[in-house]
Protein backbone atom coordinates (compact mmCIF):
# COMPACT_ATOMS: atom_id res chain seq x y z
CA UNK A 1 0.00 0.00 0.00
CA UNK A 2 1.02 3.87 -0.40
CA UNK A 3 0.09 6.84 1.47
CA UNK A 4 -2.91 8.86 -0.43
CA UNK A 5 -1.86 10.20 -3.60
CA UNK A 6 1.22 8.11 -3.67
CA UNK A 7 3.13 9.59 -0.95
CA UNK A 8 5.14 6.75 0.48
CA UNK A 9 5.86 8.60 4.24
CA UNK A 10 3.64 9.86 6.25
CA UNK A 11 3.92 12.50 8.99
CA UNK A 12 2.27 13.29 12.14
CA UNK A 13 3.04 16.77 14.07
CA UNK A 14 1.52 15.96 17.83
CA UNK A 15 1.16 19.14 19.53
CA UNK A 16 -0.02 18.40 23.17
CA UNK A 17 -2.10 21.43 24.74
CA UNK A 18 -2.31 20.02 28.33
CA UNK A 19 -1.51 23.63 30.88
CA UNK A 20 -3.77 24.55 32.96
CA UNK A 21 -4.85 20.77 33.79
CA UNK A 22 -1.51 20.03 35.47
CA UNK A 23 -1.53 18.68 38.93
CA UNK A 24 -2.23 21.75 41.01
CA UNK A 25 -2.97 22.38 44.60
CA UNK A 26 -5.76 25.13 43.58
CA UNK A 27 -7.70 21.81 42.48
CA UNK A 28 -7.68 20.02 45.13
CA UNK A 29 -4.87 17.88 44.22
CA UNK A 30 -2.36 16.35 46.92
CA UNK A 31 0.34 17.97 45.26
CA UNK A 32 1.12 20.77 42.61
CA UNK A 33 3.05 19.58 39.56
CA UNK A 34 6.96 21.13 38.90
CA UNK A 35 8.15 18.20 36.55
CA UNK A 36 9.56 20.14 33.59
CA UNK A 37 13.41 20.94 33.63
CA UNK A 38 13.04 24.79 33.53
CA UNK A 39 10.64 24.12 37.05
CA UNK A 40 12.72 21.44 38.58
CA UNK A 41 15.50 23.92 38.20
CA UNK A 42 15.38 26.64 41.15
CA UNK A 43 12.40 27.16 43.74
CA UNK A 44 10.18 24.34 41.83
CA UNK A 45 8.70 22.92 44.91
CA UNK A 46 7.79 19.71 43.40
CA UNK A 47 6.15 17.69 45.09
CA UNK A 48 5.72 19.66 48.21
CA UNK A 49 2.34 20.80 49.43
CA UNK A 50 3.07 24.16 48.96
CA UNK A 51 2.15 25.90 45.23
CA UNK A 52 4.97 26.73 42.96
CA UNK A 53 4.15 30.15 41.30
CA UNK A 54 7.05 29.97 39.10
CA UNK A 55 6.47 26.26 37.91
CA UNK A 56 2.71 27.31 37.16
CA UNK A 57 4.03 30.73 35.38
CA UNK A 58 6.51 28.22 33.53
CA UNK A 59 3.78 26.13 31.94
CA UNK A 60 1.60 28.60 31.57
CA UNK A 61 3.93 30.23 29.11
CA UNK A 62 3.13 27.54 26.91
CA UNK A 63 -0.94 28.28 25.99
CA UNK A 64 -0.11 32.42 26.50
CA UNK A 65 3.09 32.15 24.44
CA UNK A 66 4.25 29.45 22.63
CA UNK A 67 1.20 27.74 20.87
CA UNK A 68 0.57 30.90 19.07
CA UNK A 69 4.08 30.62 17.80
CA UNK A 70 3.77 27.03 16.99
CA UNK A 71 0.65 28.27 15.01
CA UNK A 72 1.82 30.88 12.98
CA UNK A 73 4.68 28.10 11.62
CA UNK A 74 2.21 25.72 10.64
CA UNK A 75 -0.07 28.43 9.40
CA UNK A 76 3.20 29.50 7.28
CA UNK A 77 4.10 26.13 6.13
CA UNK A 78 0.53 24.81 5.10
CA UNK A 79 1.35 22.04 7.61
CA UNK A 80 -1.88 20.19 9.82
CA UNK A 81 -1.51 18.81 12.98
CA UNK A 82 -2.99 16.97 15.54
CA UNK A 83 -3.56 18.40 19.29
CA UNK A 84 -3.88 17.00 21.95
CA UNK A 85 -6.51 18.44 24.28
CA UNK A 86 -6.63 18.12 27.90
CA UNK A 87 -10.22 19.04 28.36
CA UNK A 88 -9.37 21.90 31.34
CA UNK A 89 -6.77 23.20 29.34
CA UNK A 90 -9.03 23.88 26.39
CA UNK A 91 -12.06 25.44 29.06
CA UNK A 92 -9.37 28.10 30.29
CA UNK A 93 -8.34 29.21 27.00
CA UNK A 94 -11.49 29.21 24.32
CA UNK A 95 -9.32 31.80 22.23
CA UNK A 96 -6.58 28.91 21.31
CA UNK A 97 -9.38 26.44 20.90
CA UNK A 98 -11.24 28.35 18.28
CA UNK A 99 -7.74 29.02 16.88
CA UNK A 100 -6.93 25.58 16.43
CA UNK A 101 -10.02 24.37 14.60
CA UNK A 102 -10.37 27.09 12.41
CA UNK A 103 -6.85 26.54 11.41
CA UNK A 104 -8.14 23.37 10.26
CA UNK A 105 -6.13 21.39 12.91
CA UNK A 106 -7.10 18.28 14.90
CA UNK A 107 -8.44 18.24 18.16
CA UNK A 108 -7.92 15.19 19.69
CA UNK A 109 -8.33 13.53 23.73
CA UNK A 110 -5.86 13.79 26.50
CA UNK A 111 -7.62 13.78 29.33
CA UNK A 112 -10.03 15.91 31.24
CA UNK A 113 -7.20 16.51 33.91
CA UNK A 114 -3.59 15.75 32.88
CA UNK A 115 -3.00 12.60 35.09
CA UNK A 116 -1.90 9.26 34.48
CA UNK A 117 -4.98 7.01 34.50
CA UNK A 118 -3.33 3.78 35.78
CA UNK A 119 -3.78 4.54 39.83
CA UNK A 120 -7.56 5.52 38.66
CA UNK A 121 -10.84 3.29 39.51
CA UNK A 122 -12.06 2.03 36.89
CA UNK A 123 -15.14 4.45 37.15
CA UNK A 124 -13.00 7.20 37.36
CA UNK A 125 -11.34 7.05 34.60
CA UNK A 126 -14.37 6.34 32.64
CA UNK A 127 -15.79 9.68 33.78
CA UNK A 128 -12.49 11.68 33.03
CA UNK A 129 -12.68 10.34 29.77
CA UNK A 130 -16.35 11.64 29.18
CA UNK A 131 -15.83 14.81 30.61
CA UNK A 132 -12.93 15.08 28.06
CA UNK A 133 -15.10 13.97 25.02
CA UNK A 134 -17.87 16.28 26.27
CA UNK A 135 -15.92 19.62 26.66
CA UNK A 136 -13.86 19.27 23.19
CA UNK A 137 -17.71 18.58 21.69
CA UNK A 138 -18.91 21.39 23.53
CA UNK A 139 -15.79 23.87 22.45
CA UNK A 140 -15.21 22.41 18.70
CA UNK A 141 -18.42 20.89 17.55
CA UNK A 142 -17.37 17.15 17.08
CA UNK A 143 -16.51 14.45 19.20
CA UNK A 144 -12.72 13.39 19.62
CA UNK A 145 -11.61 10.43 17.20
CA UNK A 146 -8.21 10.19 18.80
CA UNK A 147 -6.49 10.27 22.19
CA UNK A 148 -3.46 10.29 23.84
CA UNK A 149 -3.85 9.52 27.72
CA UNK A 150 -0.93 10.82 30.28
CA UNK A 151 -0.16 7.38 31.36
CA UNK A 152 -2.46 5.06 30.30
CA UNK A 153 -4.45 1.95 32.26
CA UNK A 154 -4.70 -1.46 30.99
CA UNK A 155 -8.17 -0.94 30.74
CA UNK A 156 -8.13 2.64 28.52
CA UNK A 157 -8.29 1.70 25.43
CA UNK A 158 -11.30 -0.32 26.57
CA UNK A 159 -13.13 2.46 27.70
CA UNK A 160 -12.28 4.60 24.64
CA UNK A 161 -14.00 2.06 22.20
CA UNK A 162 -16.89 1.84 24.75
CA UNK A 163 -16.88 5.73 24.35
CA UNK A 164 -17.91 5.38 20.68
CA UNK A 165 -16.44 8.65 19.13
CA UNK A 166 -12.30 7.00 18.93
CA UNK A 167 -10.92 5.23 16.22
CA UNK A 168 -7.21 5.38 17.02
CA UNK A 169 -5.16 6.19 20.20
CA UNK A 170 -1.50 6.94 20.57
CA UNK A 171 -1.17 4.94 23.66
CA UNK A 172 1.38 2.98 21.89
CA UNK A 173 5.35 3.14 21.04
CA UNK A 174 5.45 -0.65 19.78
CA UNK A 175 6.04 -0.05 15.99
CA UNK A 176 6.91 2.19 13.20
CA UNK A 177 3.47 1.93 11.57
CA UNK A 178 -0.07 2.32 12.58
CA UNK A 179 -1.47 -1.00 13.63
CA UNK A 180 -5.06 -2.08 13.66
CA UNK A 181 -6.66 -3.87 16.62
CA UNK A 182 -8.34 -7.23 15.76
CA UNK A 183 -11.27 -8.56 17.53
CA UNK A 184 -12.98 -5.66 18.30
CA UNK A 185 -16.69 -4.65 17.65
CA UNK A 186 -15.56 -1.30 15.51
CA UNK A 187 -12.49 -0.53 13.55
CA UNK A 188 -9.51 0.56 15.90
CA UNK A 189 -6.22 1.58 15.49
CA UNK A 190 -3.21 2.19 17.60
CA UNK A 191 -0.94 5.22 16.26
CA UNK A 192 2.64 5.44 17.46
CA UNK A 193 3.72 8.26 19.37
CA UNK A 194 7.65 8.38 19.57
CA UNK A 195 8.75 9.68 22.48
CA UNK A 196 12.93 9.91 20.46
CA UNK A 197 11.48 12.18 17.96
CA UNK A 198 9.85 14.50 20.61
CA UNK A 199 10.55 16.96 22.39
CA UNK A 200 11.14 15.14 25.51
CA UNK A 201 14.75 15.45 24.97
CA UNK A 202 14.60 18.93 26.25
CA UNK A 203 13.24 18.26 29.50
CA UNK A 204 11.99 14.89 30.70
CA UNK A 205 14.35 13.04 31.24
CA UNK A 206 15.96 14.38 33.95
CA UNK A 207 19.31 12.18 34.95
CA UNK A 208 19.74 11.57 31.57
CA UNK A 209 21.81 13.60 29.15
CA UNK A 210 19.38 15.03 26.93
CA UNK A 211 19.30 17.69 24.41
CA UNK A 212 21.88 20.08 25.43
CA UNK A 213 21.20 22.84 22.58
CA UNK A 214 18.39 23.36 20.60
CA UNK A 215 19.86 21.90 17.26
CA UNK A 216 20.01 18.68 18.95
CA UNK A 217 16.18 17.91 18.90
CA UNK A 218 16.10 19.08 14.83
CA UNK A 219 19.21 16.48 14.56
CA UNK A 220 17.11 14.02 15.65
CA UNK A 221 14.27 14.96 13.41
CA UNK A 222 16.31 15.08 10.55
CA UNK A 223 18.01 12.27 11.07
CA UNK A 224 15.33 9.73 11.52
CA UNK A 225 13.20 11.85 7.96
CA UNK A 226 15.87 10.94 6.34
CA UNK A 227 16.30 6.98 7.13
CA UNK A 228 12.77 6.81 7.32
CA UNK A 229 12.69 8.60 3.37
CA UNK A 230 14.99 5.82 2.39
CA UNK A 231 13.47 3.28 4.09
CA UNK A 232 10.20 4.24 2.12
CA UNK A 233 11.10 2.64 -0.87
CA UNK A 234 10.00 -0.64 0.28
CA UNK A 235 6.77 0.06 2.27
CA UNK A 236 5.23 3.17 3.45
CA UNK A 237 6.62 4.68 6.58
CA UNK A 238 5.22 6.92 9.30
CA UNK A 239 6.80 9.70 11.66
CA UNK A 240 5.94 10.66 14.51
CA UNK A 241 6.69 14.38 15.83
CA UNK A 242 5.89 15.06 19.22
CA UNK A 243 5.72 18.86 20.96
CA UNK A 244 4.42 20.64 23.65
CA UNK A 245 3.49 23.98 24.10
CA UNK A 246 5.58 25.27 26.81
CA UNK A 247 8.66 23.36 26.02
CA UNK A 248 9.05 23.86 21.66
CA UNK A 249 6.82 27.12 21.82
CA UNK A 250 10.15 29.11 23.40
CA UNK A 251 11.93 31.15 21.07
CA UNK A 252 15.42 29.12 21.14
CA UNK A 253 13.42 25.87 20.68
CA UNK A 254 10.44 27.05 17.80
CA UNK A 255 13.08 27.03 15.06
CA UNK A 256 13.67 23.23 14.93
CA UNK A 257 10.26 22.96 14.17
CA UNK A 258 10.66 25.52 10.91
CA UNK A 259 14.04 23.19 10.55
CA UNK A 260 12.53 19.75 10.48
CA UNK A 261 9.42 21.07 8.07
CA UNK A 262 11.69 23.00 5.34
CA UNK A 263 13.55 19.77 5.04
CA UNK A 264 10.73 17.87 4.96
CA UNK A 265 8.75 20.12 2.56
CA UNK A 266 12.38 19.45 0.18
CA UNK A 267 11.01 15.50 -0.29
CA UNK A 268 8.54 14.83 -2.70
CA UNK A 269 5.84 11.93 -1.89
CA UNK A 270 5.44 13.32 2.02
CA UNK A 271 2.37 13.43 3.29
CA UNK A 272 1.93 16.09 6.73
CA UNK A 273 -1.34 14.59 7.77
CA UNK A 274 -3.41 14.84 10.42
CA UNK A 275 -4.08 11.62 12.80
CA UNK A 276 -7.42 10.84 12.06
CA UNK A 277 -7.37 10.95 8.61
CA UNK A 278 -4.14 8.86 9.25
CA UNK A 279 -6.19 6.24 11.13
CA UNK A 280 -9.03 6.79 8.42
CA UNK A 281 -6.29 6.03 5.76
CA UNK A 282 -4.82 3.22 7.27
CA UNK A 283 -8.62 0.89 8.56
CA UNK A 284 -9.71 1.34 4.74
CA UNK A 285 -6.14 0.15 3.25
CA UNK A 286 -6.01 -2.53 5.90
CA UNK A 287 -8.97 -4.53 6.57
CA UNK A 288 -9.72 -6.52 9.18
CA UNK A 289 -8.83 -10.37 9.31
CA UNK A 290 -11.35 -12.52 8.83
CA UNK A 291 -13.34 -14.03 12.29
CA UNK B 1 -4.62 37.20 44.68
CA UNK B 2 -3.54 33.80 42.79
CA UNK B 3 -6.58 31.98 43.40
CA UNK B 4 -6.95 31.75 39.54
CA UNK B 5 -4.69 31.44 36.91
CA UNK B 6 -4.38 33.17 33.76
CA UNK B 7 -3.47 30.53 30.78
CA UNK B 8 -4.70 33.08 27.75
CA UNK B 9 -2.34 35.98 28.77
CA UNK B 10 -2.00 38.34 25.18
CA UNK B 11 -2.59 35.48 23.24
CA UNK B 12 -3.21 36.24 19.22
CA UNK B 13 -3.06 39.32 20.12
CA UNK B 14 0.38 40.76 21.66
CA UNK B 15 0.53 44.43 22.08
CA UNK B 16 2.93 45.82 19.01
CA UNK B 17 5.86 47.54 20.86
CA UNK B 18 7.65 50.61 20.15
CA UNK B 19 10.98 50.21 21.98
CA UNK B 20 13.42 53.34 21.85
CA UNK B 21 15.14 53.59 18.40
CA UNK B 22 12.23 51.57 17.20
CA UNK B 23 14.33 48.57 18.46
CA UNK B 24 13.08 45.49 17.22
CA UNK B 25 13.72 43.18 20.52
CA UNK B 26 14.93 44.88 24.02
CA UNK B 27 17.60 42.22 25.32
CA UNK B 28 17.56 42.76 29.10
CA UNK B 29 21.53 41.06 30.68
CA UNK B 30 20.64 39.67 34.15
CA UNK B 31 23.66 39.04 36.07
CA UNK B 32 22.38 37.35 39.52
CA UNK B 33 25.06 38.09 42.93
CA UNK B 34 23.96 35.75 45.08
CA UNK B 35 27.16 33.75 46.33
CA UNK B 36 27.50 34.06 49.98
CA UNK B 37 24.13 34.08 50.62
CA UNK B 38 23.44 30.65 49.81
CA UNK B 39 22.44 27.39 52.47
CA UNK B 40 25.73 26.84 54.69
CA UNK B 41 25.60 25.27 58.19
CA UNK B 42 28.23 28.13 58.68
CA UNK B 43 25.03 30.57 58.61
CA UNK B 44 23.03 28.22 60.81
CA UNK B 45 21.35 25.90 57.75
CA UNK B 46 20.76 22.29 58.26
CA UNK B 47 22.38 21.27 55.22
CA UNK B 48 24.67 23.09 52.34
CA UNK B 49 22.59 24.61 49.46
CA UNK B 50 20.42 21.79 48.08
CA UNK B 51 21.02 22.43 44.44
CA UNK B 52 23.92 20.55 44.24
CA UNK B 53 26.10 22.85 42.37
CA UNK B 54 29.40 20.78 42.60
CA UNK B 55 29.82 18.58 45.23
CA UNK B 56 27.93 17.12 48.12
CA UNK B 57 28.90 15.90 51.70
CA UNK B 58 26.47 14.89 54.39
CA UNK B 59 23.80 17.07 55.72
CA UNK B 60 25.19 19.07 58.53
CA UNK B 61 28.57 19.16 57.65
CA UNK B 62 30.27 22.54 55.85
CA UNK B 63 31.40 21.71 52.31
CA UNK B 64 34.12 23.74 51.60
CA UNK B 65 34.56 23.02 48.42
CA UNK B 66 31.03 24.26 47.30
CA UNK B 67 31.75 27.35 49.37
CA UNK B 68 35.10 27.90 47.44
CA UNK B 69 32.60 27.06 44.11
CA UNK B 70 30.68 30.05 45.15
CA UNK B 71 32.83 32.14 46.12
CA UNK B 72 34.74 32.45 42.76
CA UNK B 73 31.59 34.05 41.74
CA UNK B 74 31.73 36.74 44.33
CA UNK B 75 35.56 36.68 43.84
CA UNK B 76 36.62 36.27 40.44
CA UNK B 77 33.33 35.89 38.19
CA UNK B 78 32.13 39.30 38.94
CA UNK B 79 35.12 41.28 37.88
CA UNK B 80 35.46 39.35 34.67
CA UNK B 81 31.49 40.35 33.41
CA UNK B 82 31.63 43.51 34.50
CA UNK B 83 35.04 43.69 31.67
CA UNK B 84 32.95 42.02 29.31
CA UNK B 85 30.02 44.44 29.80
CA UNK B 86 31.88 47.38 30.24
CA UNK B 87 33.42 46.41 26.68
CA UNK B 88 30.31 45.96 24.95
CA UNK B 89 29.02 48.87 26.51
CA UNK B 90 25.81 46.51 27.72
CA UNK B 91 23.94 47.77 31.02
CA UNK B 92 22.71 44.82 33.27
CA UNK B 93 20.68 44.53 35.69
CA UNK B 94 21.96 42.36 39.06
CA UNK B 95 19.42 40.26 40.60
CA UNK B 96 21.13 40.42 44.26
CA UNK B 97 20.71 38.52 47.87
CA UNK B 98 21.02 41.12 50.79
CA UNK B 99 23.82 38.59 52.58
CA UNK B 100 25.57 38.25 49.54
CA UNK B 101 26.44 42.09 49.20
CA UNK B 102 27.21 42.24 52.74
CA UNK B 103 29.59 40.40 52.17
CA UNK B 104 31.43 41.92 49.36
CA UNK B 105 30.40 45.97 49.48
CA UNK B 106 33.59 46.61 47.32
CA UNK B 107 31.95 44.59 44.32
CA UNK B 108 28.62 46.00 45.37
CA UNK B 109 29.71 49.68 44.66
CA UNK B 110 30.94 48.60 41.65
CA UNK B 111 28.29 47.91 39.98
CA UNK B 112 26.15 51.20 39.97
CA UNK B 113 29.33 52.51 39.97
CA UNK B 114 29.45 51.63 36.33
CA UNK B 115 25.54 51.87 35.58
CA UNK B 116 23.74 48.59 36.26
CA UNK B 117 20.84 48.03 37.91
CA UNK B 118 20.50 46.66 41.56
CA UNK B 119 17.94 44.58 41.83
CA UNK B 120 16.46 42.00 45.20
CA UNK B 121 17.13 38.72 44.95
CA UNK B 122 15.96 37.64 48.56
CA UNK B 123 18.12 38.30 51.75
CA UNK B 124 19.35 34.91 51.56
CA UNK B 125 19.48 32.71 48.70
CA UNK B 126 17.34 30.46 49.14
CA UNK B 127 13.31 29.61 48.51
CA UNK B 128 10.81 32.00 49.48
CA UNK B 129 7.67 30.00 49.83
CA UNK B 130 9.08 28.01 52.80
CA UNK B 131 8.93 31.38 54.94
CA UNK B 132 6.37 32.49 56.79
CA UNK B 133 4.64 35.70 56.10
CA UNK B 134 6.28 37.40 58.89
CA UNK B 135 9.96 35.98 58.19
CA UNK B 136 9.52 36.61 54.70
CA UNK B 137 8.30 40.32 55.06
CA UNK B 138 11.41 40.43 57.77
CA UNK B 139 13.70 38.96 55.09
CA UNK B 140 12.12 41.11 52.34
CA UNK B 141 12.81 44.73 54.24
CA UNK B 142 16.58 43.09 55.19
CA UNK B 143 17.21 42.33 51.62
CA UNK B 144 16.22 46.24 50.54
CA UNK B 145 18.50 47.63 53.42
CA UNK B 146 21.41 45.39 52.38
CA UNK B 147 21.22 46.42 49.02
CA UNK B 148 20.71 49.99 49.05
CA UNK B 149 23.56 50.20 52.17
CA UNK B 150 26.20 48.30 49.97
CA UNK B 151 25.32 49.49 45.99
CA UNK B 152 24.14 53.05 47.49
CA UNK B 153 20.94 52.59 45.68
CA UNK B 154 17.46 51.03 46.53
CA UNK B 155 16.09 48.17 44.58
CA UNK B 156 13.39 49.23 42.34
CA UNK B 157 12.97 45.26 40.82
CA UNK B 158 12.51 42.03 42.28
CA UNK B 159 13.32 38.39 41.37
CA UNK B 160 12.59 35.47 43.88
CA UNK B 161 14.07 32.53 44.09
CA UNK B 162 10.89 30.35 44.79
CA UNK B 163 8.37 33.15 45.14
CA UNK B 164 5.73 32.46 47.88
CA UNK B 165 1.77 33.32 47.26
CA UNK B 166 2.58 36.10 49.30
CA UNK B 167 5.82 37.86 47.61
CA UNK B 168 3.86 40.03 45.29
CA UNK B 169 2.03 41.47 48.31
CA UNK B 170 4.84 41.58 50.22
CA UNK B 171 6.79 43.62 47.43
CA UNK B 172 3.63 46.34 47.23
CA UNK B 173 3.21 46.94 50.95
CA UNK B 174 6.85 47.83 50.96
CA UNK B 175 5.99 50.79 48.52
CA UNK B 176 9.41 51.29 46.97
CA UNK B 177 9.16 48.63 43.83
CA UNK B 178 8.32 49.68 40.62
CA UNK B 179 7.82 46.06 39.40
CA UNK B 180 9.05 42.40 39.85
CA UNK B 181 10.36 39.80 37.44
CA UNK B 182 8.22 36.72 39.27
CA UNK B 183 7.02 35.97 35.70
CA UNK B 184 8.10 33.33 32.85
CA UNK B 185 5.17 33.00 31.18
CA UNK B 186 5.39 35.89 28.47
CA UNK B 187 7.38 37.27 26.03
CA UNK B 188 6.80 41.04 27.15
CA UNK B 189 6.21 43.15 30.13
CA UNK B 190 2.45 42.79 31.59
CA UNK B 191 0.19 44.09 34.00
CA UNK B 192 -1.20 41.69 36.95
CA UNK B 193 -4.39 42.49 39.45
CA UNK B 194 -2.76 42.30 42.82
CA UNK B 195 -4.63 43.67 45.49
CA UNK B 196 -6.38 46.40 43.96
CA UNK B 197 -2.97 47.39 42.23
CA UNK B 198 -2.40 47.72 38.61
CA UNK B 199 1.25 45.93 38.95
CA UNK B 200 3.95 45.65 36.25
CA UNK B 201 5.92 42.07 35.62
CA UNK B 202 8.68 41.93 33.51
CA UNK B 203 9.08 37.74 32.85
CA UNK B 204 12.11 36.32 33.42
CA UNK B 205 13.58 33.35 31.47
CA UNK B 206 15.19 29.75 32.86
CA UNK B 207 15.69 29.06 28.77
CA UNK B 208 17.95 31.40 28.25
CA UNK B 209 19.51 31.18 31.73
CA UNK B 210 23.62 29.63 32.30
CA UNK B 211 21.75 27.66 35.12
CA UNK B 212 21.21 24.73 32.27
CA UNK B 213 24.82 24.29 32.60
CA UNK B 214 24.25 22.62 35.89
CA UNK B 215 20.45 20.96 35.23
CA UNK B 216 19.99 18.05 33.16
CA UNK B 217 18.75 18.17 30.64
CA UNK B 218 20.99 21.29 29.89
CA UNK B 219 24.42 22.87 28.42
CA UNK B 220 27.25 20.27 27.95
CA UNK B 221 29.52 23.46 26.74
CA UNK B 222 29.56 26.97 26.29
CA UNK B 223 28.84 26.72 22.50
CA UNK B 224 25.84 24.98 23.70
CA UNK B 225 24.66 27.79 25.71
CA UNK B 226 26.03 30.34 22.76
CA UNK B 227 23.46 28.05 20.17
CA UNK B 228 20.78 28.55 22.53
CA UNK B 229 20.66 32.12 22.83
CA UNK B 230 21.30 33.19 19.88
CA UNK B 231 18.26 30.66 18.78
CA UNK B 232 16.56 32.52 21.56
CA UNK B 233 17.62 36.09 19.66
CA UNK B 234 17.17 34.97 15.76
CA UNK B 235 13.39 33.99 16.32
CA UNK B 236 12.25 37.20 18.81
CA UNK B 237 14.54 39.15 16.53
CA UNK B 238 12.41 38.03 13.40
CA UNK B 239 9.40 38.37 15.30
CA UNK B 240 10.35 41.64 15.71
CA UNK B 241 9.80 42.57 12.40
CA UNK B 242 6.28 42.93 13.82
CA UNK B 243 5.67 42.89 17.00
CA UNK B 244 9.19 43.89 19.40
CA UNK B 245 9.62 41.75 21.96
CA UNK B 246 11.76 41.41 25.25
CA UNK B 247 14.55 38.66 25.80
CA UNK B 248 16.17 38.06 29.07
CA UNK B 249 19.50 36.32 29.26
CA UNK B 250 20.05 34.90 33.27
CA UNK B 251 23.64 34.48 34.05
CA UNK B 252 25.46 33.33 37.35
CA UNK B 253 28.89 34.90 38.46
CA UNK B 254 29.92 31.12 39.40
CA UNK B 255 28.98 29.72 35.98
CA UNK B 256 29.13 32.64 33.47
CA UNK B 257 32.21 34.33 34.87
CA UNK B 258 34.54 31.65 34.49
CA UNK B 259 36.82 32.28 31.57
CA UNK B 260 35.44 30.17 29.14
CA UNK B 261 31.57 31.21 30.08
CA UNK B 262 32.25 34.98 29.82
CA UNK B 263 33.86 34.02 26.56
CA UNK B 264 30.40 32.52 25.03
CA UNK B 265 28.53 35.95 26.90
CA UNK B 266 30.77 37.94 25.15
CA UNK B 267 30.01 35.92 21.47
CA UNK B 268 26.79 36.16 22.04
CA UNK B 269 26.52 39.97 22.95
CA UNK B 270 28.86 40.78 19.65
CA UNK B 271 26.74 38.70 17.75
CA UNK B 272 23.34 40.60 19.04
CA UNK B 273 25.43 43.86 18.54
CA UNK B 274 25.94 43.20 14.97
CA UNK B 275 22.17 43.69 14.31
CA UNK B 276 20.78 47.07 14.16
CA UNK B 277 17.80 48.06 16.47
CA UNK B 278 18.86 46.12 18.90
CA UNK B 279 18.15 47.99 22.14
CA UNK B 280 20.08 46.22 25.38
CA UNK B 281 18.10 47.99 28.29
CA UNK B 282 18.14 47.35 32.43
CA UNK B 283 14.79 46.01 33.60
CA UNK B 284 14.29 49.21 35.42
CA UNK B 285 14.66 50.96 32.17
CA UNK B 286 11.80 48.66 30.18
CA UNK B 287 9.76 48.98 33.04
CA UNK B 288 9.55 52.75 32.77
CA UNK B 289 9.32 52.90 29.02
CA UNK B 290 6.31 50.16 29.99
CA UNK B 291 4.94 52.72 32.72
CA UNK B 292 5.52 55.96 30.22
CA UNK B 293 4.00 54.07 27.19
CA UNK B 294 1.87 50.92 27.82
CA UNK B 295 0.08 51.96 30.94
CA UNK B 296 -3.68 51.60 29.03
CA UNK B 297 -2.91 47.90 28.71
CA UNK B 298 -5.29 45.92 31.29
CA UNK B 299 -4.03 43.67 33.82
CA UNK B 300 -4.22 39.99 33.97
CA UNK B 301 -4.98 37.36 36.62
CA UNK B 302 -1.62 36.56 37.12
Amino acid sequence: MVWPEGARLAVSIAIDFEEGAERNLLEGDPSSEAGDPESVSEGAVGELDVRSLQAESIWEYGPRAGAWRLLRILEAHQVPATFFCAGQALERNPPLADHIVRQGHEVAGRGYRLRPYYPLSEAEERADIARAVAIIREMTGKAPVGWRSRAPSERTRRLLIEAGSFTYDSDFAGDDLPVREEGLSRSFVKIPYTVETSDAGYWAMAGTPGFTRPSDFGDVLVRTFDRLYAESLTGPRFMSVGLRLRISGRPSRAGQLVRFVRHARGASRVWFARRDAIADWWLDQTPASAG
Amino acid sequence: MHDARELVGYGLDPPRVQWPGDARIAVSVVVNFEEGAEQTPLYGDPAVDSMRERFAVAPGYRDLRTESFFEYGSRAGFWRLLDVLDELDVQASFFISGHAVEENPRAAAEITARGHEPCGHGYRWAPLYVLPVDEERRQLLLAVEAIRKATGQRPLGWNSRGQSLQTRRLLIEEGGFVYDSDSYSEDLPYFVAADGVKWLTLPYSFETNDMKFFRPPGHGTPEDFLAQLVAAFDCLYEEGRTHPKMMSIGLHMRYSGSPAGASAVRDFIRYARAFPNVWFARRIDIARWWLDHYAYLPAMRS
